[in-house]
């Protein structure tokens, strides 16, 4: 029994080096990120109505997944070695694709409904909707991704990030838009990038590249 | 006198059954670590065990020479690459091994 537990611990540590080069935190800050400074980009180069959000937050989102692939080919593996987890891993990335696909069509049926009348006729404060949506769509499906990919430092940042949209609605009549979203979700995102940098400067150190 | 020289070689039989290719600390750590995963590369088992590259490789030698690791020796791009993985038999080896320190250590017990 205690061979088992060892055993376990072991497996474990072996598959969180994996998040020890802050890469998972640097792409999820930016998609964060991108959310607020998107608005801000939008707004600096005057895009028009339409594009003043998913243009800038298109690139920033597209930069964020080739920090994540690229840094893992060149900077990751060729420190800290090439690995293949068991089964268990396995089924559980598994379950994981499954659900973000699931997630992921069920999201583009939610998309239409502004198109119709359902959510005009909800009878809540837009408070409580944002809370709601933040719950719902940002911080459900994060922790969701953090249970599959055994990632505890997601679960802090589903959080943060689920908070996001209610903050942004909160603040909007004292700061105005485009600023609500850049200190809300611009911040967010800021900080977590931090984190990952933190984690990615920790990581070059601790794993020089191998002659 | 018999009878307790019999008790006393039950409990000590299982430690001249050890397999010492295994009990040796590092190559005990290196087959711990294949055994937890599906295959690794030299340079994750390096950095996980935190051997050298001599020391690891001279372990992984004498595992390979029973049978215990398949060693896979590739190209990645310029780069040589060399995955490591534990044989059937050399995780059955290991099972083994596990059975009998946990039936040595009982024996041991002080209760």
């Amino acid at each position: 029994m205690t061979e088992d537990i060892d055993l376990k611990s072991l497996e474990k540590k072996a598959y969180k080096s994996i998040f020890d080069d802050g890469l998972w935190d640097l792409f999820i800050g930016l998609i964060i990120l991108s959310i607020g400074s998107g608005t801000a980009v939008g707004a600096l180069f005057n895009l028009s109505e339409v594009w003043i959000m998913i243009i800038p937050a298109l690139v920033l989102n597209i930069i964020a997944f080739l920090i994540f692939y690229f840094g893992k080919k060149f900077i990751t593996i060729p420190r800290i070695g090439y690995v293949k987890f068991g089964p268990k891993r396995k089924s559980k990335q598994l379950k994981l694709k499954i659900f973000l696909s699931i997630f992921f069509i069920v999201n583009l049926i939610l998309a239409i409904l502004p198109f119709t009348s359902l959510i005009r006729n909800i009878p809540l404060e837009s408070f409580y909707i944002t809370l709601i949506l933040g719950i719902c769509f940002i911080t459900f499906p994060l922790c969701i991704t953090a249970y599959f990919l055994d990632f505890t430092r997601l679960y802090y940042y589903a959080f943060l990030a689920g908070m996001g949209l209610f903050l942004t609605d909160l603040i909007n009549p004292i700061v105005g838009s485009p600023l609500d979203s850049i200190l809300t979700f611009g911040s967010i995102g800021a900080g977590i990038v931090v984190i990952g940098l933190y984690y990615f400067i920790w990581f070059l150190r601790k794993y020089p590249i191998s002659k | 006198m018999a009878k307790k020289k019999a008790e006393s070689d039950d409990i000590i039989q299982p430690l001249t059954d050890i397999d010492k290719v295994i009990h040796e600390p590092a190559r005990l750590m290196i087959m711990s670590y294949l055994y937890v995963v599906e295959s690794a590369d030299f340079v994750f088992l390096r950095n996980q065990t935190g051997l050298t590259d001599g020391n690891l490789s001279s372990h992984l030698n004498k595992l390979e020479t029973v049978g215990y690791v398949e060693v896979e020796k590739k190209f990645k791009g310029k780069k040589p690459q060399t995955i490591l993985k534990l044989s059937k038999q050399g995780r059955e080896a290991f099972e083994v091994y596990r059975k009998k320190m946990e039936q040595v250590l009982t024996g041991l017990s002080d209760k």
